[in-house]
């Protein structure tokens, strides 16, 4: 029994792409509001990150058309998961949106395989330090929190 | 067609398969959080060890499990070296070494956490070899100056951790693979934090 053989349906696999490609955009949106909040290190580096979800944006809207899907395209308004009034909850916000990232990525790798389960498990672990960096701790179960022993 | 519809069956079938045996060790290790369903739910019954009450050999979602979980304990042995040779960074590290025990309990649910491991020097990869005690001496903002080259070389042991969970998720499936691929983002998000307390 080999672990790499094709391990989903296509609809499950487009629609754990889909629901990537829902996370990044959130994340990319996330980011956009919590930089103001934040000081001019914290905003270097939150731009940084924004550049790293629109990157992988990309990434997973070049995955679906290679599949023949098209990514939906980025809500007009989100409901951001948190309230965002200054540095504290700017850095909250972005710690709940990256382990939203990271649980969806943990969901492609469950449905995906080889180069993309690899891809997959390379974004949930930016994604873990990221989460790490705006809340100064690391998490046992990055992606899974709530669904595992924690 | 035809053939690749039952090519396509079987594959299934055996993704299937491999994703029960997967659910099993990570379903035992299982509680609810938020939920109160299962109260009883205290994550000590093993998946690993009902396989073997049922008479079948290990599947090779156990046997993974089982390896990666080796490599747990000796990073769980690791910290605990560290931990003795500097007791000023129990406080960064402590944290850090029970994450390690987390994993090694859901990847093989009832697994001795306390015991001495077979060996107290990480198996994971024989090309890392220990910072040298000059290599981060420099940089002292937050540890000693004795403490660095420990931060240095845990942090060196989890990078090199989180990159063998991506090999380890591409030789398994379903939820062991999810669960894989979240240890490895622990094991990361380790490695930037140890990397950060050194300088």
């Amino acid at each position: 029994m080999s672990g790499t053989t094709s391990s989903a349906a296509p609809d499950e696999l487009i629609a754990a792409l889909l629901a990537v490609a829902g996370a990044e955009n959130a994340a990319i949106y996330g980011y956009s509001v919590a930089g103001a909040h934040l000081d001019a290190h914290d905003r270097a580096v939150a731009r940084g990150h924004y550049d790293t979800h629109r990157a992988q944006l990309q990434a997973v809207s070049g995955w679906l058309s290679d599949r023949g899907a098209t990514p939906s395209p980025p809500p007009a308004v989100y409901a951001l998961p948190k309230r965002v009034t200054d540095a504290a909850s700017a850095s909250a916000l972005l710690v709940q949106l990256e382990e939203t990232t990271a649980a969806r990525y943990a969901d492609l790798v469950a449905v995906a395989d080889g180069s993309l389960r690899r891809a997959a498990a390379l974004a949930l672990q930016g994604a873990a330090v990221r989460q790490e960096r705006w809340s100064g701790h690391c998490v046992p179960f990055p992606g899974l929190t709530g669904r595992l022993p924690s | 067609m035809p053939e690749a519809a039952a090519r396509s069956v079987i594959s299934r079938r055996t993704a299937l398969r491999a994703m029960c045996s997967a659910a099993l060790v990570v379903v035992a290790g299982c509680r609810p959080s938020g939920h109160s369903a299962d109260p009883t739910g205290d994550g000590t019954s093993s998946g690993v060890g009902t396989a073997a009450a049922n008479g079948r050999g290990p599947s090779a979602s156990e046997v993974t499990a089982h390896r990666i979980g080796e490599d747990e304990k000796a990073l769980i042995a690791a910290y605990d070296d560290a931990m003795a040779a500097n007791p000023e960074l129990a406080a960064l590290l402590g944290p850090l070494r029970a994450d390690h025990v987390k994993h090694l309990l859901a990847l093989v649910p009832g697994a001795p956490t306390s015991g001495a491991p077979t060996s107290s020097t990480p198996s994971l990869k024989p090309s890392v070899p220990p910072a040298p005690p000059s290599s981060a001496s420099t940089s002292t903002a937050l540890a000693s100056p004795s403490a660095s080259p420990v931060l240095d070389r845990l942090g060196s042991l989890e990078h090199d951790a989180a990159a063998a969970r991506v090999d380890d998720v591409m030789s398994s499936s379903g939820s062991l693979a999810r669960l894989v691929a979240s240890i490895g983002g622990c094991e990361a998000a380790h490695a930037a934090l140890l990397q950060g307390a050194a300088r």
